[in-house]
């Protein structure tokens, strides 16, 4: 059936390319629009990969995801956590057994009740191997046999997801996961319509027939063009939402997008081209939003003169960070002196990264003190020393490598090769530790620290560093096994100083997004995990 | 006649076989899958996607199978768009890149024949010395320049055309613009200087004695013959063109197929690098058979040989 329904769109395409008439653009579904409606135009960069929220991890898909869907809590335009489809829940004195009660009332998009069954359903797709979800480690690192069912080993039944009613959902993790509640706002935990769904394996390109259970659902969509949302009239607090229309434009250049942008034609973008950040910066519609996300360089410590730890301190403390962030890169963007970027709170109310401290590591170069280390580490002359700078084809982080090479060049006085390869090509050489110090960054899909320090370990398959420790993996397991919070988070400080104190990672500077959005538009948040919430948008007189 | 169509429908099919062949193994021997993109994903999640679009199976299988595919005109399903097939690229994608190439083909000719005509009749005077720096501009500008400053001052600035999309049809004018900037000045060359030779002929001096007026001259016995150069180029660059352009159609956000083909290979997006490829390369042999047809119409000397 499927094939079907190909071969007849590509004989289509094919024709009405081939006639001579000339113009097939057709009008957009927004066009002709009553005035008195209220739409809010919004510049993406790319098309998402998939519009099923359960398959991707892409993040073109994002705005979509959490303006369409609501999964257990959601975010509020203060960027705060807050209960969503679920109207509260409980959790056991040992931490594993969550059970969640809907709200009454929630509908979908074509009108039928949400239950607990949905998001079974949902989550049961995810973790069916055959369906493919790449972020199925989402769910199954933290839910109770959930692994063993991907891998066939175990049945539904023996899965820690339990449908006690149709509005109330009990979940058993595997072990207690403090930051659960932050998991499940992310976009694999949402939920989809079982009776849709099962019924048409398609439904996620079939834009007529596209159910959600959030705010707006998906109109239609135009690859290339746009992804036109429209206000879901069966949301349960559809009376909060003020908006009729999200269009989310797809502009691969940014360049093209702002001057849409001034020309009155966008009301807000995602990303602004990183040579009008300068120019842009003073303006009210500019904003700088820090991320949860950082941007390091790892050292190949299995590398002749990078395995000398004394070495791989030397190159993290003679970067001028503030010069590449403000002069080179011109952005907003914080030094970073941890792995693990600001903005996670722990449980005594500190900021994770504050307490955390930063490892000897400034904003500024400690050029003698990096000569003393060389010096201490045999390389009186630090000219014997050649390291292979490597990054992936992009052009912001080949002005990153270019000034690494030269402040290492010109500051120490070791030797650099600066050698690009697009991005398969390098990843591959990193695995296969082919490189000296190569360019890397994490961004968090949850506000918690794991999301950066699972990376490195060492039960993880990419050993990209060489380095690994038992003692730090054992740590991430006493983090996720406690109960107790403020246990949790000294053995989250404890794992990171591990690595710090090796100088496994270079940290360079933790995230930002520059983007535009005009003065009339009001109350909407984008959160530190790039969440866009646009549901409490207001349109003012302009 | 018949058999030479034949002979030459055969040829096509081999050629487009190999065509397939040697993109198949080169893609597979660049590094890199379809989801390397990111970061590495779990051995078990890594497993499962392989298995799902049958990534396993020994490579000579893959390729038997996607042969089967394409024979019933089937390109199979994209591995970077989830539940999208690579016939739905193309529907999407060619008929606005179509559109802008055919467009841009049309404007090619309409300006540069005629300008190359006066170019090689009036060579040396001054026509013939604007004619050349314009189209030396024309050749050596890139078309993402052409297209930035089109973009800016008549887009933005002035504001005569949309600054993005063809939702307006007077969107197309700009990108056709600069989609034809090279190949108008490489036509208005080649056009000048065929003429150029043709109008030294001794047939054309024959013409002039017999007292025909310089426009019958021109027209019946110099441009058609000056034609055969000009036609050969014809059809490669109208399948290039019908393919879309990457730049142009980015910086005026339209929603054509030039940049599958970019990302196709960056995103290791199989089925799709097969796709477009062959999609490309039967539309390029098409063309170029049916220029070699329009030779015996243009030039009556020309026979199709057996």
């Amino acid at each position: 059936m499927k094939q079907k329904i190909s071969r007849r769109a590509f004989l289509q395409g094919s024709a009405a390319a081939l006639a001579t008439t000339a113009f097939c653009g057709s009008l957009s579904l927004s066009a002709g629009a009553e005035e008195s409606e209220q739409v809010f135009r919004y510049a993406i960069t790319d098309d998402p990969d998939s519009l099923d929220p359960g398959y991707t991890l892409n993040s073109f898909a994002s705005p979509v995801f959490y303006n369409c869907f609501v999964g257990l809590v959601r975010y509020n335009t203060d960027s705060e956590l807050i209960p969503g489809a679920a109207a509260d829940w409980t959790v056991s004195d040992d931490g594993l057994v969550w059970t969640f009660t809907l709200n009454e009332g929630m509908q979908w998009s074509n009108g039928t009740d949400v239950t607990a069954a949905d998001f079974e359903y949902a989550w049961q797709r995810v973790l069916t191997a055959e369906f493919g979800a790449s972020g199925a480690y989402m769910l199954y690192n933290y839910i109770e046999n959930a692994q063993s069912y991907y891998n066939g080993e175990c049945e539904w039944e023996d899965v820690g997801i339990k449908v006690l009613d149709d509005l109330t959902l009990e979940v058993t993790l595997a072990s207690p996961c403090s930051y659960f509640t932050a998991l499940l706002a992310t976009w694999t935990y949402m939920p989809v319509c079982k009776a849709v769904v099962s019924e048409n394996e398609d439904w996620a390109t079939d834009y007529d027939n596209y159910v959600s259970n959030g705010p707006f659902t998906i109109e239609s969509y135009r690859m290339g063009e746009a992804i036109y949302l429209v206000k879901n009239e069966y949301y349960w607090l559809k009376d909060e939402v003020s908006l009729d229309r999200i269009n989310l434009m797809i502009f691969q250049d940014l360049t093209t997008a702002l001057n849409a942008y001034e020309a009155g034609e966008l009301d807000g973008m995602t990303k602004v081209p990183s040579s009008s950040i300068s120019s842009l910066k003073g303006r009210d519609d500019f904003y700088s939003i820090s991320l949860f996300s950082n941007t390091y360089w790892m050292f190949n410590t299995t590398e002749e003169y990078l395995s000398d730890p004394l070495v791989r301190e030397a190159l993290t403390i003679s970067i001028d960070r503030t010069a590449l962030i403000e002069d080179v890169l011109q952005t907003s963007s914080t030094p970073a002196t941890g792995h693990v970027p600001y903005g996670y709170i722990q449980s005594d109310g500190q900021d994770f990264r504050e307490a955390g401290g930063d490892y000897g590591i400034t904003a500024d170069p400690q050029i003698d003190r990096a000569l003393e280390l060389l010096a201490e580490a045999g390389y009186e002359d630090p000219s014997e020393i050649t390291i292979r700078v490597c990054y992936y084809t992009s052009d912001t982080v080949k002005k990153v490598a270019e000034t690494l090479a030269s402040m290492w060049e010109t500051n120490l006085g070791i030797n650099c090769e600066i050698e690009s390869s697009e991005w398969s090509v390098f990843y591959d050489q990193i695995l296969d530790l082919d490189y000296g110090v190569a360019a890397m960054g994490d961004s968090a899909t949850y506000m918690h620290p794991m999301a950066f320090l699972q990376t490195y370990q060492g039960s993880e398959p990419p050993l990209e560093t060489g380095w690994r420790s038992e003692e730090y993996d054992a740590y991430l397991a006493q983090a996720l096994s406690t109960t107790d919070a403020a246990e949790a988070d000294e053995c989250l400080h404890a794992a990171e100083d591990l690595f710090m104190n090796d100088y496994v990672l270079l940290p360079l500077y933790y995230g930002s997004s520059a983007m535009m959005m005009k003065d009339y538009v009001s109350n909407w948040a984008i959160t530190a995990c790039s969440i866009e919430v646009f549901d409490g948008i207001e349109l003012l007189e302009h | 006649m018949a058999r030479y169509i034949l002979k030459r429908l055969a040829m096509m099919v081999v050629t487009l076989f190999a065509i397939m062949l040697v993109t198949f193994l080169i893609m597979h021997a660049i590094p890199g899958g379809p989801y390397s993109a990111g970061k590495r994903l779990p051995e078990d999640i890594q497993a499962a996607l392989d298995e799902k679009y049958h990534l396993n199976d020994p490579l000579y299988v893959q390729f038997f199978d996607y042969v089967k595919g394409v024979l019933q005109l089937d390109l199979g399903p994209s591995f970077r768009y989830e539940g999208l097939s690579v016939n739905d690229l193309i529907a999407q994608g060619f008929p606005v890149s179509a559109t802008l190439g055919v467009l841009a083909m049309l404007f090619t000719l309409v300006i540069s024949i005629p300008m190359g005509i006066i170019a090689a009749l009036k060579h040396g005077k001054w026509q013939d010395t604007l004619i050349s720096v314009v189209t030396t501009i024309g050749v050596t500008v890139p078309s993402f320049v052409i297209a930035t400053l089109l973009e800016y001052f008549l887009a933005y600035r002035l504001r005569w055309f949309p600054i993005y999309g063809v939702e307006n049809p007077k969107g197309y004018i700009l990108p056709m613009i600069a989609l034809s900037g090279y190949y108008l000045a490489f036509v208005t060359r080649l056009t000048r200087s065929s003429l150029m030779d043709v109008m030294r002929m001794d047939y054309i001096r024959t013409a002039r004695v017999k007292g025909l007026t310089e426009t019958q001259v021109v027209v019946r016995h110099g441009l058609r013959n000056s034609l055969i150069p000009v036609v050969t180029v014809l059809g490669p660059t109208l399948a290039g063109l019908l393919m879309g352009s990457f730049v142009v159609e980015q910086i005026f956000a339209l929603p054509g197929m030039g940049r599958f083909f970019v990302q196709s290979i960056t995103n290791r997006d199989y089925t799709a690098i097969m796709g477009f490829t062959l999609f490309y390369a039967t539309v390029l042999v098409v063309l170029v058979f049916l220029v070699d047809i329009l030779y015996c119409l243009i030039d009556p000397r020309i026979k199709l040989a057996e």
